[in-house]
C-alpha cells in the first residue's frame, strides 16, 4: 500500500465519522424553532369562495335571464293573452265543431278552389 | 421528533403547497431541509451558533421565495446550498479578515485525548483541516465526501462544471492530506 492510498484511506475513515458527528446534527430546540418559523411565514391559505344560497324563485328568475328575460316573457304573455280575448268574436264556431266531429271533408271542400291541394293526385 | 409525512412528494411540489398555506407541507419540508442546510453550515462553517443563524437566515428566505418559486428552474436543495454557501462565505471573511488560502496553525487537540474522545478529536481535526482550505475546495470536499453527493449534482450547486468539481475535490483532498500528515498517530490512526 503507498503512502497516498494510506492517506486516502485516512481520509475516508474521517469523512465517514464525519457524517455521523453529533455537532452537525440539529438540536430539537432549533428544530421547534424553524418549525415556528415556517408557518409565521407562510402565506395565508386562500379562503374558499362561498356559494350564496339562493329561492327557488330566485333560481327560477335567473334561468329566465334575469329582468330582461322576465320581462320579455311577461310581455310575450299578455300580448297572447290580449289576441286570445280580441279575436274571440270573429271565431268560427263551425270550423271548431268540424274538427271535433272529425268531418275533414267538410273542411277540405270549404277551402276555395284556389287554395285546394290536388289530393287525387297525391 | 416529528417525521416527514410527505415521503413522496419532491420539494418542489411541498413548496408549492407551502405557497398555497398548507402547513402539513411547510412542516413536511421544514424537517426535511432544517437537517440539510444545517449540516452543510456547520461544516462550512465549524460553529454551531453560526451554522444556526445562517440555516435559519436560508430558510426565510425560501419561505419568502416561495409564492414566487419558478418550478423547474432548480431544484429546491441546490437553491438552498447555494444560498447557505454564500452566507458561509460572507460570514468567513467578515469574521477571518484574512486570505481564505491561509493556512493556521494546526488547533492544539490534547485536551480531546485526554478525555479519550477519539471519535471527536478526529471530526474536530477534520474540520481544522477542512478550515484550512480556501472556501470552494472545502464546500465541494463537503458535499463530495462528507454529504455524499455525485459530481453532477455539486457542479449544479457551484454553477461549475463537472471537471472543476473533480479538480476542486481533488485539490481539496490534497489539502487536507498535508494538513493532516503529521496527525496520524495522535488520531489513532495506524499504517499497518
Amino acid at each position: 500500500m503507498t503512502d497516498k492510498d494510506k492517506m486516502d484511506g485516512f481520509l475516508e475513515d474521517l469523512f465517514a465519522e464525519a457524517q455521523t458527528d453529533a455537532d452537525a446534527q440539529v438540536s430539537d430546540d432549533f428544530m421547534a424553532r424553524m418549525l415556528a418559523e415556517a408557518e409565521a411565514y407562510q402565506p395565508a391559505a386562500l379562503e374558499p369562495v362561498a356559494t350564496p344560497q339562493r329561492s327557488l324563485s330566485r333560481a327560477l328568475f335567473d334561468t329566465l335571464g334575469g329582468w330582461q328575460g322576465a320581462s320579455g316573457l311577461v310581455a310575450a304573455t299578455m300580448a297572447s293573452v290580449w289576441v286570445g280575448f280580441a279575436g274571440a268574436e270573429s271565431l268560427s264556431i263551425d270550423g271548431l265543431q268540424a274538427v271535433l266531429s272529425g268531418d275533414f271533408e267538410f273542411y277540405l271542400l270549404d277551402v276555395g278552389t284556389e287554395f285546394s291541394f290536388e289530393l287525387e293526385e297525391g | 421528533m416529528p417525521r416527514d409525512t410527505f415521503h413522496d412528494a419532491s420539494d418542489d411540489a411541498l413548496l408549492i403547497l407551502y405557497a398555497n398555506g398548507d402547513t402539513e407541507a411547510a412542516r413536511a419540508l421544514t424537517l426535511r431541509l432544517t437537517p440539510k442546510v444545517f449540516g452543510h453550515a456547520y461544516r462550512m462553517l465549524g460553529d454551531r451558533a453560526e451554522a444556526e443563524d445562517v440555516s435559519q437566515e436560508a430558510l426565510i428566505r425560501l419561505w419568502k421565495q416561495a409564492k414566487v418559486w419558478r418550478q423547474g428552474e432548480a431544484k429546491v436543495t441546490t437553491w438552498l446550498y447555494r444560498v447557505v454557501a454564500n452566507l458561509c462565505t460572507d460570514r468567513l471573511r467578515k469574521t477571518k479578515g484574512v486570505a481564505l488560502d491561509a493556512v493556521p496553525e494546526p488547533e492544539d487537540n490534547a485536551l480531546s485525548a485526554a478525555e479519550g474522545m477519539q471519535h471527536k478529536a478526529r471530526v474536530d481535526a477534520l474540520q481544522d483541516a477542512l478550515n484550512t482550505l480556501p472556501d470552494r475546495q472545502k464546500q465541494a470536499v463537503i458535499l463530495r465526501h462528507i454529504e455524499g453527493m455525485t459530481n453532477p449534482e455539486i457542479a449544479e450547486i457551484m454553477e461549475i462544471g463537472i471537471e472543476a468539481v473533480e479538480s476542486l475535490t481533488a485539490r481539496g483532498k490534497r489539502g487536507l492530506a498535508k494538513a493532516l500528515a503529521g496527525r496520524k498517530d495522535e488520531l489513532g490512526y495506524s499504517d499497518d
